[in-house]
């Protein structure tokens, strides 16, 4: 089976283009190009348009790699960061306790799920690597170490390293009130 | 006519987690009386046809003021069958949770799982172990569905909520049940979380036919005398 996904230049749905890569790197075939949306087309009457139905369809076409978790268990975390990454992850009021929360997991764990890469670990860092509070606390040396690790670690592996060199992270902001104009 | 068949019957070949001759699952829930889980009483009942189910509800001493009766005893066996007897045992908690209902089975391997929506889909991979290969495409939607109701419904704002029952709106105008003729996961859990979210109460038409439907529906009986 060939799938075929469509990514938009302005608001790529990044983990699938992981995900898309990881497959191909792994002999089995997922092509994506850029398009108007952010799409996976299964047949003439169904296209899915999230990021999350994408990483889902994508982890149960290709159940070989074991990316949505290897029992009923796993499956279900998977799920459970699935809503956080495009949940409190990506909302600018809830970020700074979903954070928090994230580092606390991430303590005694390489990967968010199991002992391996699963579609939980493409979305998180997508969110994040999208996320210009996440790039700024990086930036200033602030960031929670233990997400620091983890994002870190999955950027040296070659699949993210190229996407983040192609689709370059959010933008940094500048810390309020250091340098700014006195107010007249 | 009403139907009495199951959306969720068992039809595979892959052994559900209950049938591998382990020792039995716990599932520990807790969640907060002020916003009952509907979607659990009718999963809870669909895993009560199938295995010998040991139940049990707690209330903590942080909301023991604010759990009313019928709430309190929930879920119980009433010492009808031994622990030793039981494939699964399902511990409701009664107390104050951030996030939603939560879910622990193995606190040694896994992360809380948290919310409704994710709670109902392992139960539903305990009822159906094939759900997840069996049909690619309708799992997905599904799971859409549920991503809908928790990320817009339950997490949302009054905009977002407003959004997601025009969504539903539009494609109950198809279409009888959420994904086609017969009802499926996504009916039970987005029913249970338009109750609870106040969405219920003044519906545009197409949901609230089907609103009517679910409410008739055999199905949803046991978690219909808990909708105020």
């Amino acid at each position: 089976m060939d799938t075929s996904i469509t990514i938009n230049k302005d608001k790529p749905a990044l983990a699938a283009v992981l995900v898309a890569e990881y497959l191909t790197s792994n002999k089995l075939t997922v092509k994506w190009t850029f398009g108007d949306a952010n799409n996976l087309k299964v047949n003439k009457e169904v296209a899915f348009f999230n990021s999350a139905s994408i990483l889902r369809f994508l982890g149960r076409s290709y159940p070989s790699l074991n990316l949505y978790g290897q029992d009923a268990l796993q499956k279900t975390e998977v799920d459970h960061w699935l809503n956080f990454a495009y949940g409190q992850l990506s909302s600018t009021t809830d970020y700074k306790n979903a954070v928090t929360y994230l580092d606390q997991v991430l303590r005694p764990a390489t990967f968010l799920v199991g002992q391996s890469l699963t579609l939980a670990d493409f979305a998180v860092w997508e969110v994040l690597h999208q996320n210009s509070q996440w790039q700024s606390s990086k930036a200033a040396g602030d960031a929670p170490a233990n997400v620091l690790r983890f994002y870190s670690h999955l950027t040296s592996q070659k699949i993210f390293g190229d996407v983040a060199a192609k689709f370059p992270g959010a933008a940094v902001k500048e810390k309020k009130g250091r340098t700014a104009e006195p107010n007249i | 006519a009403a139907t009495t068949t199951t959306p969720l019957g068992a039809s595979s070949t892959v052994a559900s987690p209950l049938e591998q001759g382990q020792v039995m699952l716990d599932l520990v829930i807790s969640a907060d009386p002020s916003s009952v889980p509907l979607s659990l009483l009718v999963l809870c009942g669909q895993l009560c046809e199938r295995y010998a189910v040991l139940k049990a509800t707690y209330v903590h001493s942080s909301v023991s003021d604010s759990v009313p009766d019928n709430l309190r005893g929930l879920l119980s066996s009433n010492g009808g069958l031994k622990r030793s007897d039981a494939q699964v045992a399902i511990t409701l908690v009664w107390k104050k949770v951030v996030n939603g209902p939560q879910l622990m089975v193995d606190p040694t391997k896994q992360t809380t799982i948290m919310g409704e929506v994710n709670i109902a889909r392992y139960i539903t991979r305990l009822l159906q172990p094939a759900v997840d290969s069996e049909d690619v495409v309708k799992a997905t939607q599904v799971d859409e569905l549920l991503d809908l109701a928790q990320l817009q419904l339950v997490s949302g704002n009054a905009k977002e909520k407003a959004a997601a029952v025009r969504t539903l709106n539009a494609n109950l105008g198809k279409q009888d049940w959420l994904t086609g003729a017969s009802p499926s996961l996504a009916d039970i859990v987005l029913w249970s979380v338009l109750q609870q979210t106040g969405q219920a109460s003044s519906p545009p038409a197409n949901v609230k036919k089907w609103l009517a439907l679910c409410q008739k529906h055999s199905l949803f009986q046991s978690a219909v005398a808990f909708v105020s």
